[in-house]
């Protein structure tokens, strides 16, 4: 593992502190602190991961993030103190492969980095290898036949019931389920209490597969109706 | 030099149509009048001759002369002429000696019939035949502007020759005499000047004939004026023959027929002559008006001006009464109806008949001609929207002096008038009635019935339009009044935009004016109240930003440190501090962003139906291991029947998540919190109660920002999780409200049910 990270920053306390994290994890660091900075970088040596600021100097991350995305199809993490969804969609729909809105927990971070690493290594190998029965959606992917989750290409252990509840959900990504549905088809009994029930396995689930269980991005509560996985859109 | 010529130019112009016309009018009257007066187109003739003895009044008069001559002769009775002559007058009537109109007119239709009648069957009573010729020959002889010699069987009967030798055969007359009539039995000899006159033309006699004396073919003489014979002479100049009758009291005329025949041609000669001067300036005076007509619309127009000034109604009435008293006094429209009666009458007859009416009522044409005239000028030179109505002027300042009362008071007086009016016609009803009755019992003519009837029904229609001007105005006042609440409720409902348009003349006008200036006021206030929450926001999202970033920084060396080793107990401690105090801080500085957020309604919200029994579930279940951990115990009431209502889940979560947590963290230690929902007709009701741990301070918005039951920012939360639970529930539609009964804390979550 030694894949070199840009991190890109106007502030260089937070990429000093973004550097020694990841380093302590393994990772190479490349360090900028504008956008030509990043561009020049970005070009010159080879990177795996770029993780760029949007509000800098000279030229801002998200211009820095299209020009990249010109030549380079490489993971990008775009950090930004802006945290509304209209925020977040404007910079996923740049270009950039993930989101964080500061302040952020440099572990969860990290987290992302990984997961955003080995999708961009291994999805090429399960791509070639074109295993038809499998669900892919955005890091997960759920393969029916021997009811295996893949998180970022690894298989996740689950318990008896968690795989029948992500064996539903997966199947039909989008789609709510209702606490009531889910518990009749999982537990195939007599419906009592059914939300407490589904919400503690929800939650563990959670913590297997979510970067940030207390922030789902997947796995989801839609309030007042029930419960479903977040089909992703799929950028490459 | 010029240019004051022009200025005048309209003026003169005016003046010259004005004279025009009243010089062509009254002296194409005066000369008509002449006409009628004068015999028509005969005596125009006549005055068109400058000797006298050429008229036909002349011939007439001295065939008259030779009728009464023959009369006296033969011992019969005296026709119509001593009648006339008596006075002293010819038969030339003098228009200015008849007053009216009526006895000239009548004395020409049947008078003079009737009269010479009269005359005869009293004198036929009478009998005294000689008494009459012998006064006719007193009247006669004493006129020396004819000398006559009446022979009868050859001797002179009655002369007033005085001697002087009357020689018919030989046309030799006395000096100042110059005209011979002489009839010799049979026929009429006459010689004007020696030159003999021819009389009878082809023998017959017609009504056109000029000489109306015997001796035509069909017009002879009986046996006894065969026994005549009259010889006239006439004098070239007649004069006026006066006799002293002192005794019997004062001068006395002679006949003198031929002098007033004489001077009253001369007369009327010189009034023809004046008329005709008169009707020359007339015609050159409108002739210049009609050169000058557009200097002349001009004065009308400046007239117009003045005219504008009086109110139409009056000019109206003026001018009707004007031509009403010219039509009445002149008798016109008597004469137009006899003229129309089927007289079957001539054109001269009609233009006479209708003429001289107007003749004799100059005075009062004139007044109606110029009435008729400004009115007419008023009307075509004002226009409609700058004409004057007294009833409108009297309306406008009777409405504008009411205006300046209070609405209320306005109300009640229109009322008073309306209620005064009506008073006031029945008691005019009843008076005329009273009046009518007196009358009638008096005459007893069916006609007052019908006059009664008249006056009644303009009263009672008086009554009617009063009664519907007070409907017009209450029901224009009442549409006001309607609009102006229908604007209140507008405004109530938040419609800031939209002012109240009400007609300038209404009651209302101050009240509306008023409102509108309230609703500006408000539109005001919430702008600016818009504007400053929105700066306020922009604000709070700048500093939220700004403090982001250090706070990045400080999560991200807080926790470099705590993954550092060997590190003292207490050192930990510390930095287990600032991980929480930093994770705090991050919690706030969302909060803050996302109260300010929905407090100003910018807040974007996902509405959808869900099931807020549902939610409550789900939010407990999701809480739950929080709530184990809590010192205190839910206790839930909710249906298992879905409770659907239309909001954003995510938010509404957010909401009851808070108010658990709020519940958990200041509840009482082993109290119970209480989740219900119920429906309550149409609305979906769920509250968290709790019991507080402290006592709660009475008359505090728990919703305001940064409030908290204790007042003091020491524990956990951030002091926003009841004002973002009450903003995200007025987002989503919702509403909510916060109780406190003792250490009860209860607030309540509404939402209508969606079906």
């Amino acid at each position: 593992m030694n894949e070199c990270v840009l991190v890109v920053d106007d502030d260089a306390e937070i990429v000093q502190a973004i550097a020694i994290t990841l380093e302590k994890e393994g990772y190479r660091v490349l360090k900028a602190y504008d956008g030509m900075q990043a561009l020049e970088l970005a070009a010159e040596r080879s990177v795996q991961l770029i993780i760029i600021d949007v509000m800098m100097p000279r030229l801002d991350g998200l211009s820095a993030v299209m020009k990249i995305r010109e030549r380079r199809n490489l993971p990008i993490i775009v950090l930004s103190a802006k945290s509304e969804n209209t925020d977040k969609i404007l910079g996923l729909s740049m270009g950039a492969d993930d989101y964080v809105t500061k302040p952020f927990h440099p572990q969860e971070l990290a987290a992302r980095v990984r997961s955003q690493l080995r999708r961009y290594t291994s999805l090429g190998d399960m791509n070639a290898e074109g295993k038809n029965h499998e669900i892919q959606n955005g890091r997960l992917c759920y393969n029916p036949d021997d009811r295996v989750l893949y998180v970022d290409g690894e298989a996740v252990r689950l318990t008896a019931t968690e795989t029948k509840i992500i064996d539903l959900l997966m199947r039909n990504p989008g789609r709510i389920f209702p606490a009531e549905e889910i518990y009749r088809r999982v537990w195939e009994g007599e419906v009592y209490a059914p939300e407490n029930t589904v919400m503690v396995h929800i939650r563990r689930i959670r913590e297997k597969i979510e970067l940030n269980p207390k922030e789902p991005e997947y796995l989801k509560v839609v309030w007042g109706i029930g419960y479903k996985i977040e089909k992703m859109e799929t950028r490459r | 030099m010029v240019t004051r010529l022009k200025k005048w130019k309209p003026a003169v112009s005016f003046a010259a149509f004005a004279l025009g016309v009243t010089l062509i009018l009254s002296n194409v009257l005066s000369g008509f009048g002449l006409l009628i007066n004068g015999n028509g187109w005969s005596g125009l003739r006549d005055v068109m001759q400058g000797d006298y003895q050429n008229t036909s009044e002349f011939r007439w008069r001295m065939s008259s002369y030779l009728e009464d001559f023959l009369t006296m002769a033969t011992g019969g009775p005296v026709g119509d002429g001593i009648y006339a002559y008596e006075s002293g007058y010819g038969t030339m009537v003098y228009a200015e000696d008849y007053e009216t109109p009526w006895k000239w007119w009548g004395y020409h239709t049947n008078t003079s019939t009737t009269a010479a009648s009269d005359t005869a069957s009293t004198t036929t009573d009478g009998q005294n035949y000689k008494e009459q010729i012998a006064h006719m020959q007193e009247v006669y002889s004493r006129d020396r502007n004819i000398l006559y010699e009446i022979r009868y069987e050859g001797i002179i009967k009655f002369s007033n020759t005085e001697g002087i030798r009357l020689d018919a055969e030989k046309g030799v007359l006395p000096e100042g005499y110059n005209f011979l009539l002489h009839f010799d039995g049979e026929k009429v000899t006459a010689a004007k000047d020696g030159k003999e006159i021819d009389i009878y033309s082809d023998g017959y006699y017609r009504p056109e004939s000029d000489w109306y004396v015997p001796g035509y073919r069909n017009f002879t003489v009986g046996k006894e004026a065969g026994k005549t014979e009259v010889t006239i002479i006439a004098a070239e100049k007649p004069l006026r023959y006066i006799v002293g009758n002192y005794t019997q009291g004062g001068a006395e005329q002679s006949d003198n027929s031929l002098y007033w025949l004489s001077e009253e041609l001369k007369d009327r000669r010189e009034r023809y002559v004046n008329i005709g001067v008169q009707l020359a300036i007339g015609i050159l005076l409108f002739a210049l008006y009609i050169y000058w007509h557009r200097d002349k619309q001009q004065a009308d127009r400046v007239i117009a001006r003045g005219t504008a000034h009086i109110w139409q109604g009056v000019k109206w009435f003026v001018t009707v009464a004007a031509v009403l008293v010219f039509s009445l006094s002149s008798g016109i429209l008597r004469a137009l109806y006899y003229t129309f009666d089927g007289w079957g009458m001539g054109l001269f007859e009609i233009a006479t008949d209708i003429l001289s009416p107007i003749y004799y009522n100059q005075f009062w044409l004139f007044i109606a001609f110029w009435c008729v005239y400004l009115l007419a000028n008023d009307l075509r030179y004002t226009p409609k929207p700058s004409r004057k109505y007294l009833l409108g002027d009297l309306c406008v300042s009777m409405h504008r002096s009411m205006l300046k009362l209070p609405f209320q008071k306005r109300m009640v007086q229109r009322y008073r008038n309306l209620l005064l009016s009506e008073l006031g016609l029945a008691v005019l009803a009843g008076v005329t009635c009273l009046v009518f009755w007196y009358w009638y019992q008096s005459y007893w003519d069916e006609w007052i019935i019908l006059l009664l009837a008249l006056v009644l029904l303009v009263l009672v229609g008086v009554g009617v339009w009063s009664l519907l001007v007070f409907a017009k105005h209450n029901r224009a006042a009442a549409t006001d009044i309607g609009a102006l609440c229908d604007q209140i409720v507008a405004i109530r409902n938040g419609n800031l935009t939209q002012p109240l348009q009400l007609p300038a003349d209404t009651d209302l006008l101050e009240a509306a004016q008023s409102l509108n200036d309230i609703q500006k006021g408000m539109q005001e206030a919430l702008e600016e109240q818009t504007k400053s929450e929105r700066m306020k926001v922009e604000l709070i999202t700048n500093v939220s930003h700004d403090i982001k970033t250090p706070l990045t920084s400080i999560i991200s060396y807080v926790e470099l440190l705590n993954e550092e080793e060997g590190l003292p107990a207490h050192v930990r401690d510390y930095i287990r501090i600032l991980n929480d105090k930093s994770q705090r801080l991050k919690t706030m500085v969302q909060d803050v962003f996302e109260v300010s957020k929905a407090a100003a309604g910018q807040l974007p919200v996902n509405l959808e139906t869900l099931d807020l029994g549902k939610l409550l579930r789900q939010t407990l279940a999701d809480m739950s291991e929080r709530i184990a951990d809590s010192p205190v115990a839910v206790k839930e009431s909710i249906p298992e029947a879905p409770v659907m209502i239309v909001a954003d889940g995510q938010r509404l979560y957010r909401v009851f998540q808070n108010l658990l947590q709020n519940a958990l963290k200041y509840s009482l230690e082993g109290s119970r919190v209480f989740v219900t929902l119920y429906r309550d007709g149409r609305t979906a009701v769920a509250s968290v109660k709790n019991t507080s741990k402290t006592e709660i301070a009475p008359g505090v918005d728990f919703t305001e920002r940064f409030v908290r039951g204790d007042q003091s920012r020491t524990d956990g939360g951030s002091g926003l999780g009841l004002s973002i639970a009450s903003n995200f529930t007025e987002s989503c539609g919702g509403q909510f409200r916060v109780e406190t009964i003792a250490d009860l804390f209860v607030v309540t979550v509404q939402f209508p049910l969606s079906e």
